[in-house]
């Protein structure tokens, strides 16, 4: 149970301040009580001293304990607490007071003990006598006669009070403040930490019900303002997340449907009735064609739900755009020679944007394959690179068939085919989905515009990296 | 085409956790007249290879318990030098660069042709690393990677960069079938599905200055597989 107490935040945050705050008042009391002890003292100690030193300059002619008493005689009848000893703590000397109100006085150790240990020089100490109270005593060595010690006390009936008093006080007093201390901690931590509570109750409800919803606190405080931040950022990745793993498995299921259904089919009407080598060849051939069609898919459909991971362009490095389209411009360049196509390379050198280059060569690959596939032989391809204003510019053209009207608004969805996909152009229809969303996740914005018959026109444009501004 | 082998002697530890991958690619190896033993997890792999040394090692990396990368590392303590085939079904680039980092010779992403596994296969075991520097001959072609110079019966000739790696990959590798995925992963390092497409048209290029002398045709097309590089006098020996 003690242990389940301490794993609230609240309860150790308040014990541990509660802990910080007792030491600070102990110190802080003994503090008070020594140096307060001090001051009071050091008054008495005072005029102990100077009373001392009056009764040692009565006795400065005296040589020999025997004839003090008549030295003594003024200091004998007064009130003073006046007390002459041996190094063996005999008392030699005692003054009236002494005498009549402390008949027990021998058995006050304290009393004897300064003078037996051999003080050299003044010390004080305090003891409480019957008659005087409490009573601060001066012990000193007399000069004369040698072997001697002088103690005059003086009873310290409201110092000793005072300091009672503060030390009853700390006692009493500390555990009170601390126990009060203790109630207010625990009531100022829960309410630092209520927002924290809301925060935590929102997101619950999240992760129940709602991946889009999201937290709905605004704490005043900075720090759990951030918090919250950083969460609904989180969040926002999470929900992505998900959302790009629903999609792949609800695309691939539903893709790759297609061309199992052909292999399936056609392996059964193969087995029905037995048939020649060359015709099961035949089939074979289909089944691989199927397999080859469904791994591209899958390839495609891998790319895509990378294609949107948010590129964080702080901590990229600028890459030179110009040689990332230069290089995947001769990769077209080959792929439009083998259909028999020209291509207008213009490659405006210098150019810098912040990215990943893999997949921002795929940008450029998948329009280029794009433009290929739905030109007619002979036609002309052209790619460009250059700035316009703040962006990098890239262009992809080609006189192919064209996009019509209706179909312009949703090429780049995923697995959108087109009219003129049936031109007999093979693919995943996907290319343009990847193409866009790589080029979303890099700040960018892609465009198309084409009519039909008369070609089509991809451009997309960039952020440029601050090494290629001029 | 290339010619079935008769019993090759080369030993090949399979080790494949899918019992269906690992029986197909086990009956084409022994068609292939390859020895095979299958393990189908890091424990038995590295137990065989203790027992026997292997010429060759096909590994997943997707396997039970040890996985792919730990095993290799673990083989490369055992026999420094065995060539290992990594298979995977993760085709990302920076698994590719690990899978090579952690000490494998190559790395194929599944799914893959059977022909382009046994291309693999062969083309690891003959590998005799020619030194980076040194001159390469194939008949009267030269190519001198430190100069980067190509010459052909003594002329000089005019190569673009991409055509010169492409050239010295093939030279590098005479004699030896290379796939067009082979090609593309050493020449352009660029995930593309349409690559494969594009290398017959840059090999026509390359051809084509090759044969701008009137020199016999070096880089012959393997139907179904890929390319390999061979003068003709070595073929009709072959």
């Amino acid at each position: 149970m003690r242990v389940r107490v301490l794993e609230s935040l609240r309860a150790r945050l308040t014990a541990w301040y509660v802990a910080v705050l007792a030491v600070a008042l102990f110190l802080f009391a003994t503090l008070l009580y020594t140096s307060l002890s001090r001051q009071l003292y050091s008054h008495h100690d005072e005029e102990l001293t100077a009373e001392a030193a009056q009764i040692t300059s009565l006795l400065s002619h005296v040589d020999s304990p025997d004839r003090m008493a008549a030295a003594l005689e003024p200091v004998r009848r007064g009130e003073a607490l006046v007390l002459i000893l041996n190094g063996s703590g005999d008392m030699l000397f005692r003054s009236a007071a002494l005498q009549a109100g402390e008949p027990a006085l021998a058995q006050h150790e304290v009393l004897v003990h300064a003078a037996t240990r051999g003080a050299t020089h003044a010390q004080f100490f305090t003891t409480a006598l019957d008659s005087a109270g409490t009573t601060r005593f001066i012990c000193l060595p007399l000069p004369n006669p040698k072997g001697l010690y002088l103690q005059v006390g003086q009873p310290i009936g409201d110092v000793g009070e005072t300091l009672r008093f503060v030390k009853i006080a700390s006692l009493v007093l500390i555990p009170v403040v601390l126990a009060l201390t203790s109630v207010g901690g625990l009531v100022i931590a829960r309410r630092a930490l209520a927002p924290m509570e809301r925060i935590r109750m929102t997101l619950e409800a999240i992760q129940a019900e709602d991946l889009s919803r999201r937290i709905d606190v605004h704490p005043r405080e900075l720090e759990l303002g951030q918090l919250v931040g950083t969460l609904n950022q989180l969040l926002d990745r999470l929900a992505r997340a998900f959302a790009s793993l629903r999609e792949f498995a609800g695309d691939a299921s539903h893709q790759l449907q297609t061309p199992l259904t052909v292999m399936k089919g056609s392996i059964e009407v193969a087995l029905s009735t037995p048939r020649d080598s060359m015709a099961y060849r035949d089939v074979l051939e289909q089944v691989a064609q199927e397999a080859d069609t469904m791994s591209a898919i899958l390839l495609d459909l891998r790319a895509l739900s990378l294609a949107d991971a948010p590129v964080s362009s702080v901590a990229r490095p600028a890459l030179q755009l110009s040689e990332v389209v230069t290089e995947a411009a001769d990769l077209i360049v080959a792929l439009a020679e083998a259909a028999d196509l020209a291509v207008d390379v213009s490659i405006e050198s210098g150019i810098f944007v912040r990215g990943d280059a893999v997949r921002l060569q795929q940008v450029v690959l998948n329009l280029g394959e794009n433009a290929v596939k739905y030109s007619h032989a002979g036609g002309r391809i052209a790619i460009g690179l250059t700035r316009h204003g703040s962006d990098a510019v890239l262009t992809v053209t080609d006189s192919g068939v064209g996009i019509d009207h209706s179909d312009l608004p949703h090429i780049f969805e995923r697995f959108y085919r087109s009219r003129r996909a049936g031109h007999g152009a093979e693919g995943t229809g996907l290319g343009l989905a990847i193409a866009r969303r790589i080029v979303e996740a890099h700040g960018g914005r892609i465009a198309v515009q084409s009519r039909p018959n008369a070609g089509a026109s991809f451009t997309v444009r960039l952020p440029l990296a601050a090494a290629s501004q001029p | 085409m290339t010619q079935p082998p008769t019993d090759t002697g080369v030993r090949v530890l399979l080790v494949e956790d899918e019992p269906k991958l690992a029986a197909f690619i086990h009956k084409g190896l022994t068609e292939d007249a390859y020895s095979v033993e299958t393990a189908p997890d890091g424990e038995t792999a590295l137990q065989l290879a203790r027992s026997a040394p292997f010429d060759i090692v096909i590994l997943d990396i997707e396997l039970p318990g040890m996985d792919g990368f730990a095993v290799c590392r673990a083989m490369r303590a055992l026999h420094s030098d065995v060539p290992i085939l990594m298979l995977s079904a993760r085709g990302m680039i920076e698994d590719r660069v690990r899978g090579l980092d952690t000490g494998a010779d190559d790395y194929l992403t599944k799914p893959f042709a059977f022909s382009e596994l046994s291309a693999r296969l062969r083309a690891l075991l003959r590998r005799q690393p020619t030194a980076a520097f040194m001159v390469l001959t194939v008949a009267d072609l030269t190519l001198d990677p430190v100069r980067r110079l190509v010459t052909r019966n003594g002329r000089r000739l005019d190569l673009t960069p991409k055509e010169l790696a492409l050239l010295e990959y093939l030279m590098r590798n005479a004699g030896q079938v290379l796939t067009r995925a082979m090609i593309a992963e050493q020449v352009w390092d660029v995930t593309w599905d349409r690559l494969t497409n594009v290398i017959d048209v840059f090999i026509n290029h390359l051809r084509k200055k090759l044969e701008e002398g009137g020199g016999p045709r070096l880089i012959h097309a393997v139907r179904g597989v890929g390319y390999v590089m061979r003068s003709d006098d070595e073929s009709s020996c072959a």
